[in-house]
């Protein structure tokens, strides 16, 4: 079994294989980051087993629709210990698929990486224009070159981070997290410099 | 009780200002003494009108606990209801702020929030300071 399996599996397969890897304990190199995050979401707090059957099914048409096999893993293993995901993934279908809900699983999944509280300064009302310009420009300046390197679909395939989300990234003025900056320099192999912003949390 | 700002939130209003959906003069004379509230007076009769101020609930988990909204109505040259809910567990969290627009909408945000709770719960949260 090679790292590779989880890419070309399709459908229903690939969370039960996931299932499978997890129960088995499979090691790090097998088994993948993304997987081995969803292990430690579930050893965390065991799955309600009355709702895992509702998220399967939610994660198989996710998985049918295209959407990134990580992301997928990753919102059913965070829906699978907490109501609120898993509502939210159930929402997906009743609401015809959208992209908004997409967008907000990401940010969820993102969020779940804190693992304590952090205190960061405050921000003025006053300064909250500046630093949505200076995020504004910081992101168009990052578009251009992703849009040299091949646009935001490429970059959703290269990095596994849903196509919506990429797309609110770039035309939101909320601040930019490192990890997605990261896996965007990773990517498209920029410089540190060029995702470099004062901003990033 | 202090009154903090989340990440959440921090980022919901650069958006809504950039966006315009309230005005500074609305944000120092409206939004922003009736969230100072919630730390200075409490027992303000405001928070006994329900088009102010009610419990989150969502249809899919019903009322979501320690979870509120505070809502303001036609603000904004855009005339939108702005909605910042708030989580009151000791101190009071402010949270993802949001324009409604459809009943569904308001759904997948307060989800969103309850997720949220899950996390300010767990202290798994970044903060930006408090509302003085």
């Amino acid at each position: 079994m090679s790292a590779r399996l989880k890419y070309p599996i399709k459908g229903r397969s690939v969370i039960e294989a996931a299932a499978t890897m997890l129960e088995a304990g499979l090691p790090d190199d097998v088994v993948g980051s993304t997987l081995q995050q969803a292990r430690r979401c579930l050893a965390a707090s065991p799955p309600d087993e009355s709702h895992g059957q509702e998220v399967l099914s939610v994660a198989t048409r996710m998985l049918d629709a295209d959407l990134p096999q990580d992301f997928v893993l990753a919102a059913t293993a965070l829906a699978l210990r907490s109501a609120p995901v898993r509502e939210l993934m159930k929402m997906w279908t009743e609401e015809g698929e959208g992209p908004e809900i997409i967008v907000d699983l990401q940010e969820l999944i993102d969020d779940n990486e804190q693992l304590t509280r952090e205190d960061r300064v405050s921000v003025r009302f006053n300064d909250l224009d500046a630093i949505a310009k200076d995020i504004r420009g910081f992101k168009d300046q990052l578009r251009l070159i992703v849009e040299e390197m091949g646009g935001i679909t490429k970059l959703a395939e290269l990095t596994r981070i849903p196509q919506p989300s990429l797309s609110r990234f770039f035309s939101s003025v909320s601040m930019p997290r490192r990890t997605t900056l990261l896996k965007i320099a990773k990517a498209l192999n920029l410089s540190d410099v060029q995702i470099a912003t004062k901003w990033s949390r | 009780m202090a009154i903090i700002i989340t990440q959440w939130a921090l980022d919901s209003y650069l958006q809504l200002r950039h966006s315009n959906a309230f005005t500074d003069e609305e944000y120092w004379g409206i939004i922003r003494p009736d969230v100072l509230l919630l730390a200075h007076n409490p027992n303000h009769a405001k928070f006994n009108n329900d088009k102010f101020w009610s419990p989150a609930t969502t249809r899919a988990l019903g009322v979501i606990k320690d979870g509120y909204k505070m809502k303001w109505h036609n603000v904004g040259n855009g005339r939108v209801q702005l909605r910042l809910p708030v989580v009151s567990v000791g101190d009071f969290y402010l949270g993802e702020a949001y324009v409604k627009a459809t009943e569904a909408q308001e759904q997948q945000k307060l989800l969103k929030f309850a997720r949220h709770i899950e996390q300010i719960r767990d202290g798994r949260f970044t903060a930006r300071g408090t509302l003085q």
